[in-house]
C-alpha cells in the first residue's frame, strides 16, 4: 500500500492454493470446524458407536440444532431471543390441546410466529433491550404452557401418528432429520443469497450504517424474531409428535444448548459475525459430544463440565481473545518478577 | 453572502447554475444551536471546501444535506426543487451521496455487498450477484482502486476501507458527493491519490463538498471555501482570494499567527526521568530511550513503524517481551512493570484511540477527570463529590474546554475537546512523565494550538514529555529531540537544529543512513 | 501468525487427547467388560450390558441415594451399567433412549421422565429386541405390555399404609380430615389418594374426608391449600390431616401453626420418611409416615433387571417396595433411617 499512481490497495491474485487459503481465511467457521474435527477424532477413538449409529447422532444434532438455527438469525442482528425454549413448550402444548392433528400443527406454528412478532414489537417499537424483552417472554410463555396444559403432560389425540412420525421415512432419515436439513438449507440460503437475510449482517454489524443506507432495520428485526419463533415452534411440534405428548416443562435443556451451539459455531453474540453453517457445525460438535458422553455413561455434571470446557475453548481460541489471554498471562509473570524499586 | 463579490465570479468559474443549495438551514440539538441560518450553494464540477473547528457545525450541516437530519428551519434545494426534509432516500434519489467521517461499512459483508448496501439488486428477493459485482467493480474502476470484491471489509486496511466507502458513494451515481474528513486516516501517498481522484471526478461534472482540517488540502483542490464557526457561516470565498492563515483566523475568530509560530524557548533539560533500555515487543526490536525533566522528545516515523507499540510497551499498556523501563524521581529509581505501576510511579499516558482507550464516553467530563485522581479526591476510599466538581472545573478551565460544562457526557463533545478532557484528567496528577500519542489527530486548528500550549507548559513545569506524531510540523514545532523510528528501531536521532521535514522523512522512509546521534 | 496458529493447534490436540483419556478412564470398564462379555458369552455368559435411563442423578437428593446401591448391586451381579440423566427433559430422555437402543445392550432400565412420552422409546427397544424394565414410577397401563418388569414403590400400597396408621390412631372415633394430594393427573398422586381413600372407607368409615386439594408436591402450595381448607371447613371440625408426601405435610403443619392449632393434637399422616418427615415424626408433630427407600429402589432396579436377564420370565414381574410404616415407636430405628 504505497504509491499514488495505480495505487495497489488490494492484494495480488495468487494460484489455486492461495485462493483456497484466502477463502478459508475469510470464513468465520474455521474454529468450529477444527473443534468438530477434534471432537470427532476423540469420539472415534473412545466411542465409535456414536458414528456407527450415526442416525442416532444425527437425531441428537437435529434436536439441539433446529432451535439454534433459528436463534442464529436473531443473534446475527445483535439481538437475543431467550424465549425459544418456552416457545417450544407452549407451541407443543397448543398443538396437543387441539384434537385435529393438522389444525394443531398449523396453530402451533402460528403461535410461534406471533411470539416472534411480540418479541420484535417489544424490541423495535417499545425499545426494550432484547435480552430483557425475551427474558420476560421466557417466563410468560413457560407460565402459559403450564396454564394451558393444566400443569401436566398433554397427550396427543392420535398417538399412532406420533409414533409413526418418529420412524424413518426417507431411507434411514426420520422426518425430524429431514426437516432439520431443509431448515438448514433454507436459512443458509436466506442469509447468504436473499437480500433481506444478507442485510441481517448489516443490522448486526453496523446498525447506524444500515439505517443510513436505507435498510428497513425494524422490518429486518421483525423478520429475525419471527424466524426464531417459527423454528422454535417447529421444534415443539416435532418433539410433541415424536413423544406423542406435550410436556409443559419441555425444552428445559434447549435454551443453553442452542446458545452453546451458536457460540461454538463462531457466531458473535453482539451480532454481525457468524453463519448458519457455523451453527450447524457447533450443533454437530455438541451432538456428537453428548452422544459420546451418554454412551460412556458419565454423570450429567461431568458432561456439563466437558461441554463447558469445549465452549470456553471455542471462545478463547478467537484470535482476539487469544491475544488477550496470552498478554494477560505474560503480564502476570512479568508482574511477579518484581515491581520493587531497584535503586 | 451577498456582500461577497467573489461568489459570483467563482460560480461562473465552476460552470454555471448551482446544483445543490442549503437555504437558511437551522438545526438545534436541545438548547444548543449546531447550525444557525447557514446558506451555501455548490455548482456542478466545483470542489467546495468546508472548514471550521470541531463543533462548528460542518458535519451537522452535511447530515442535513444528506437527509439524515431534519432541519428545524430552512431547506435543501436540488436543481431548484426543494428536497423532502429528513429523508435519506429522497436525498439519495436526488443524487446526494455522503461519505461519513465515521466509517459506515458493515465489517462482515464483502466489498461488493458494502458498495451496493441498501440498493442491492434483487430478483424475487434473491441477490443478483453478477449485477451486484458489476456495479461494485464499475464504481471501483471509476476511482481506480483495485480490491477483491469478495473480500470481507474486516480484512481490509483502514485506508482501503475509506476507498470502498467512496466507491459506495460513487456507485449511487451521485451528482453531489460530500466527503467528511476522508483523509484523516490516510498516509500522504494515499491522500495524494484521493485528491487527484476528486479533481478528476469534478472534471467530469460532479459537485463535491470537501470537509477537512488540513488547510493545504483545501488549497490544493477547492475552488471555493466556506468557513463555519459556532454554527454560523463566517465567510465564503474563492480560494484564489485568500491565504491559509486568513482561513485559520476566520475559523478561530482571532489572530493565531503569533501563537502558531511561537517557538519554544529551549529549557535547560534536567536529569533523565524516563529511561527505557532494550525494549522489545511485537513491532519493536530493541529500543533505548531517555527523556529528561522538562524535555520534549518526539517520536517520528511512518505509520506502522512501531512508535505506538513502543510507547504502549513503555507504559505497560501492552506486554513487552524484553527490556526495562525505569522512572527516576526524587533520587529514587523505580522499575515499571505494568500499567498500574507506571501510573502509580507518575506516568500519564494519552493514547491514540481516545474514543476507545482514553475516555469513558458515557461518563461526565467531571467523572472522567476524576478517574485517575481518585486517591486525592477521596477520604477513606469514599469519593467526595463536591471536591470532584471544583477539581474538574479548574482543570477543564486550564485546558480551555468548550463548552465548559463539566457535567455533560464526554461523548457530547467534539474530538478536540475530548482530547482536552483526556489531557485534563492527567494534568490533575501533575505527572513526572507524560506520553502523548498523536495528541492532535482529528483536532481542529484552534484546539491544536491550545493543546500545544499545554504540552509546552507541562514541559516548562519540569515534566518529561514523549510525543508520538505523524504531523511533521507539529513534531518539529514541539520537540527538543526527535527520534525517527523505522521497522521497530531508532533509525536516527535529530536535534532541534538538525531537524526539518526533509531530514525526518528521509530517515523515516529509509532513504538515508543513520546520522547525527 | 502461522507459528502461533500451529502452537494453538497443538495445544488443542493435547487437550483433545486429555479429554479422550478422561473419556477412556470412564469407559475402560465398558470396553474391557465389553470384550469379556463376548468371551464369557461364549463360555456361558454372566456379564451383561445394561443402560439405565434415569431422569435424575446426583443432582437430586433421591437420585444421589438411589445411585450407589444401584451401582453396588450391578457390580455384584456382573452387570455393566451405563447411566444417563435426562434432568426430567422428555426430549432428552427420548434421545438417550435412541442412543441406548443403538448401543444394543442386553437390557434397558427406564425411569420415565414423563410417563406419557415413553411409548416411542419402548417400541424402539421392542423392535430391537431389547427388554425394558421400569423403575421408580411405572409406565401407563397400556404401555405395560412393552415392559418386562417394574420395581419400585407400591404407590397404592403406600396410600394404604398411611391410611392404616390413621385408622389405628383414630380408633373408632369420628374424625373429620382434610387431604392434600399430589399433582393433579400424576399417577403417583392418583394411586396414593385411591389407596388412602379405599382403606379409610374399608377399615375406618368413621373417618370422613371433609375437603381435598392438590398441593403439587410443593411445600408452599400445600401450606396455602391447607390454609384455605381450614377456613372452608372450620378449624374446630378438623381432627386430622393426610398429605401425600412429607414435603407437603410440612407445609400443612406450618399452616396449622399459623392458625395456632397444635399439630400434635391432630392425627396427621403422610408418605416418605424423608429427612424432612422423619424429624417431624420424632417431634410428635407428624403421627406417621411411610418409608420410601431410595436405596431399596436403586438396588432392586438391578435385581429385577437381573431376574429378567437370567430367567426370561413369561409374566411381567412386579416388585413392590415394602411400605414400611414409620411412627413414633420406630422412628429412631436404624432400619428406617431416612435416606433423602
Amino acid at each position: 500500500m504505497s504509491q499514488a499512481q495505480g495505487i495497489q490497495l488490494g492484494q495480488e491474485q495468487g494460484g489455486l492454493v492461495s485462493r483456497i487459503r484466502v477463502t478459508i481465511a475469510r470464513r468465520t467457521e474455521g474454529r468450529a470446524l477444527a473443534l468438530l474435527i477434534l471432537v470427532a477424532i476423540a469420539t472415534w477413538i473412545t466411542e465409535p458407536t456414536a458414528f456407527t449409529a450415526w442416525e442416532v447422532t444425527l437425531g441428537r444434532v437435529a434436536l439441539i440444532g433446529l432451535v439454534a438455527l433459528g436463534l442464529t438469525a436473531v443473534i446475527l442482528m445483535g439481538e437475543l431471543d431467550l424465549s425459544v425454549a418456552s416457545t417450544l413448550a407452549v407451541c407443543g402444548v397448543v398443538m396437543a390441546s387441539i384434537d385435529n392433528l393438522a389444525l394443531g400443527v398449523v396453530a402451533a406454528l402460528a403461535v410461534g410466529l406471533i411470539i416472534g412478532v411480540v418479541n420484535a414489537f417489544f424490541v423495535v417499537v417499545v425499545g426494550i433491550n432484547s435480552f430483557i424483552a425475551s427474558l420476560g417472554m421466557l417466563f410468560f410463555l413457560r407460565g402459559a404452557a403450564f396454564v394451558i396444559s393444566n400443569e401436566e403432560p398433554v397427550r396427543l389425540a392420535s398417538r399412532d401418528a406420533g409414533i409413526a412420525f418418529g420412524k424413518p421415512f426417507l431411507g434411514p432419515l426420520t422426518p425430524r432429520m429431514v426437516i432439520f436439513i431443509v431448515a438448514f438449507i433454507a436459512l443458509q440460503v436466506f442469509v447468504t443469497r436473499v437480500r433481506a437475510g444478507r442485510e441481517f449482517y448489516a443490522v448486526g454489524g453496523n446498525r447506524e450504517a444500515a439505517y443510513d443506507a436505507g435498510i428497513p432495520v425494524r422490518r429486518r428485526i421483525f423478520t429475525g424474531f419471527m424466524i426464531s419463533g417459527f423454528v422454535a415452534a417447529l421444534a415443539g411440534v416435532i418433539n410433541t409428535l415424536e413423544r406423542t405428548a406435550a410436556d409443559p416443562t419441555a425444552g428445559s435443556t434447549v435454551l443453553l444448548a442452542s446458545f452453546a451451539a451458536a457460540i461454538i459455531g463462531g457466531v458473535l453474540l453482539t451480532g454481525g459475525r457468524g453463519s448458519i453453517f457455523g451453527t450447524l457445525l457447533g450443533a454437530t460438535s455438541l451432538g456428537i459430544l453428548q452422544v459420546a458422553l451418554t454412551l460412556t455413561g458419565v454423570q450429567v455434571d461431568v458432561q456439563n463440565i466437558v461441554i463447558g470446557l469445549v465452549l470456553l475453548l471455542a471462545v478463547i481460541t478467537d484470535p482476539n481473545s487469544l491475544r488477550t489471554v496470552v498478554g494477560s498471562a505474560r503480564s502476570l509473570f512479568q508482574g511477579r518478577s518484581g515491581s520493587h524499586p531497584v535503586g | 453572502m451577498s456582500e461577497n463579490p467573489t461568489t459570483e465570479t467563482t460560480r461562473q468559474d465552476a460552470g454555471g447554475r448551482a446544483i445543490i443549495e442549503a437555504r437558511n438551514v437551522v438545526k438545534r440539538f436541545g438548547g444548543a444551536t449546531a447550525v444557525d441560518d447557514v446558506s451555501i450553494e455548490v455548482a456542478p464540477g466545483e470542489i467546495y471546501g468546508l472548514v471550521g473547528e470541531n463543533g462548528a457545525g460542518k458535519s451537522t450541516l452535511m447530515r442535513v444535506l444528506a437527509g439524515i437530519l431534519t432541519p428545524d428551519h430552512g431547506s435543501v434545494v436540488v436543481d431548484g426543487r426543494e428536497l423532502e426534509a429528513g429523508s435519506t432516500r429522497a436525498a439519495l434519489e436526488a443524487g446526494i451521496s455522503l461519505v461519513h467521517q465515521e466509517l459506515s461499512l458493515v465489517p462482515e459483508l464483502t466489498v461488493a455487498e458494502n458498495i451496493v448496501l441498501g440498493t442491492t439488486p434483487v430478483q424475487a428477493g434473491f441477490i443478483k450477484k453478477r449485477e451486484m459485482k458489476k456495479i461494485a467493480s464499475d464504481a471501483l474502476e471509476e476511482i481506480r482502486v483495485q480490491v477483491d470484491l469478495d473480500e470481507p471489509i474486516v480484512r481490509l486496511s483502514v485506508a482501503l476501507r475509506q476507498f470502498v466507502e467512496i466507491a459506495r458513494a460513487i456507485a449511487r451515481k451521485p451528482r453531489v458527493l460530500i466527503l467528511d474528513e476522508p483523509t484523516a486516516t490516510l498516509t500522504p501517498a494515499e491522500t495524494d491519490y484521493l485528491l487527484d481522484m476528486l479533481e478528476r471526478l469534478a472534471g467530469q461534472g460532479l459537485a463535491i463538498i470537501y470537509i477537512s482540517h488540513r488547510i493545504p488540502e483545501i488549497f490544493r483542490i477547492c475552488n471555493r471555501v466556506s468557513v463555519l464557526r459556532d454554527g454560523h457561516l463566517v465567510d465564503t470565498v474563492s480560494i484564489s482570494d485568500i491565504k491559509p492563515n486568513e482561513i485559520v483566523d476566520k475559523m478561530v475568530g482571532r489572530e493565531l499567527k503569533q501563537e502558531l509560530e511561537t517557538s519554544r524557548t529551549k529549557v535547560a533539560a534536567g536529569d533523565v526521568v524516563l529511561q527505557a533500555r532494550g525494549i522489545k515487543a511485537p513491532g519493536v526490536n530493541g529500543i533505548d530511550l531517555d527523556v529528561r525533566a522538562g524535555e520534549i522528545v518526539g517520536l517520528g516515523g511512518l505509520v506502522g513503524a512501531g512508535r505506538t507499540e513502543l510507547v504502549r510497551a513503555i507504559v505497560g499498556a501492552d506486554i513487552k517481551s524484553a527490556g526495562t523501563v525505569t522512572i527516576n524521581t526524587d533520587g529514587t529509581m523505580r522499575r515499571v512493570n505494568s500499567y498500574r505501576s507506571a501510573i502509580s510511579h507518575g506516568f500519564a499516558y494519552v493514547p491514540e484511540e481516545r474514543r476507545t482507550d482514553g475516555l469513558a464516553l458515557t461518563m461526565t467530563v467531571s467523572d472522567n477527570i476524576a478517574l485517575p485522581n481518585r486517591s486525592q479526591l477521596s477520604r477513606y476510599s469514599v469519593l467526595m463529590r463536591g471536591k470532584i466538581g471544583t477539581f474538574a472545573k479548574e482543570l477543564a478551565d486550564a485546558v480551555g474546554l468548550r463548552p465548559p460544562e463539566i457535567q455533560r457526557e464526554a461523548g457530547d463533545f467534539s474530538g478536540g475537546n475530548q482530547q482536552k478532557v483526556v489531557l485534563a484528567k492527567w494534568l490533575g496528577r501533575k505527572p513526572d512523565v507524560i506520553i502523548l500519542d498523536e495528541p492532535t489527530r482529528g483536532v481542529d486548528v484552534g484546539a491544536k494550538v491550545e493543546i500545544h500550549r499545554l504540552v509546552r507548559d507541562l514541559a516548562e513545569g519540569g515534566t518529561a514529555v514523549l510525543v508520538v506524531s505523524s504531523d511533521l510540523p507539529e513534531l518539529l514545532d514541539l520537540a527538543d529531540v526527535i527520534h525517527v523510528v523505522r521497522d521497530g528501531r531508532i533509525a536516527g536521532t535529530l536535534s532541534r537544529d538538525e531537524a526539518d521535514e526533509k531530514s525526518v522523512m528521509s530517515l523515516a522512509s529509509g532513504e538515508s543512513q543513520v546520522r547525527g546521534l | 501468525m502461522r507459528s502461533r496458529y500451529t502452537r494453538w493447534i497443538s495445544i488443542f490436540a493435547v487437550l483433545a487427547i486429555v479429554l479422550a483419556a478422561c473419556g477412556g478412564d470412564d469407559t475402560s470398564d465398558t470396553t474391557a467388560a465389553g470384550s469379556t462379555d463376548e468371551t464369557t458369552a461364549d463360555a456361558g455368559g454372566d456379564t451383561y450390558e445394561v443402560f439405565a435411563l434415569l431422569p435424575q442423578g446426583n443432582d437430586q437428593p433421591y437420585g444421589s441415594t438411589y445411585l450407589p446401591p444401584m451401582q453396588e448391586e450391578a457390580d455384584r451381579l456382573g452387570i455393566n451399567l451405563t447411566i444417563t440423566n435426562s434432568q426430567y427433559d422428555a426430549d432428552k430422555q427420548a434421545s438417550e433412549c435412541e442412543v441406548a437402543v443403538a448401543a444394543n445392550p442386553d437390557l434397558i432400565i427406564l425411569w420415565p421422565a414423563v410417563g406419557d412420552t415413553v411409548r416411542p422409546c419402548l417400541e424402539a427397544a421392542a423392535d430391537a429386541g431389547i427388554p425394558v424394565t421400569v423403575t421408580n414410577s411405572d409406565v401407563n397401563p397400556e404401555d405395560k405390555d412393552l415392559t418386562a418388569a417394574y420395581s419400585g414403590p407400591d404407590t397404592y400400597g403406600q396410600g394404604v399404609a398411611s391410611a392404616e396408621i390413621f385408622c389405628d390412631l383414630a380408633g373408632g372415633e369420628d374424625v373429620g380430615i382434610i387431604m392434600v394430594n399430589g399433582l393433579t393427573g400424576n399417577s403417583t398422586a392418583i394411586d396414593r389418594e385411591a389407596g388412602f381413600e379405599d382403606t379409610i372407607n374399608d377399615q375406618c368409615p368413621n373417618v370422613t374426608i371433609l375437603a381435598r386439594q392438590p398441593g403439587n408436591w410443593n411445600k408452599d402450595e400445600s401450606q396455602i391449600a391447607a390454609s384455605e381448607m381450614i377456613t372452608a371447613v372450620g378449624a374446630e371440625n378438623i381432627g386430622g390431616v393426610y398429605a401425600a408426601d412429607d414435603t407437603m405435610v410440612a407445609g400443612v403443619i406450618d399452616a396449622l401453626k399459623a392458625r395456632d392449632i397444635d399439630p400434635a393434637s391432630l392425627i396427621i399422616t403422610s408418605i416418605g420418611n424423608t429427612f424432612l418427615g422423619n424429624p417431624l415424626v420424632k417431634s410428635g408433630e407428624l403421627d406417621g409416615t411411610v418409608f420410601q427407600s431410595s436405596s431399596w429402589d436403586g438396588g432392586n432396579a438391578i435385581t429385577t433387571a437381573y431376574e429378567v436377564l437370567t430367567e426370561s420370565p413369561s409374566e411381567r414381574i412386579v416388585k413392590f417396595m415394602p411400605s414400611v410404616k414409620v411412627t413414633a415407636d420406630n422412628a429412631e430405628d436404624a432400619s428406617v433411617a431416612p435416606e433423602w
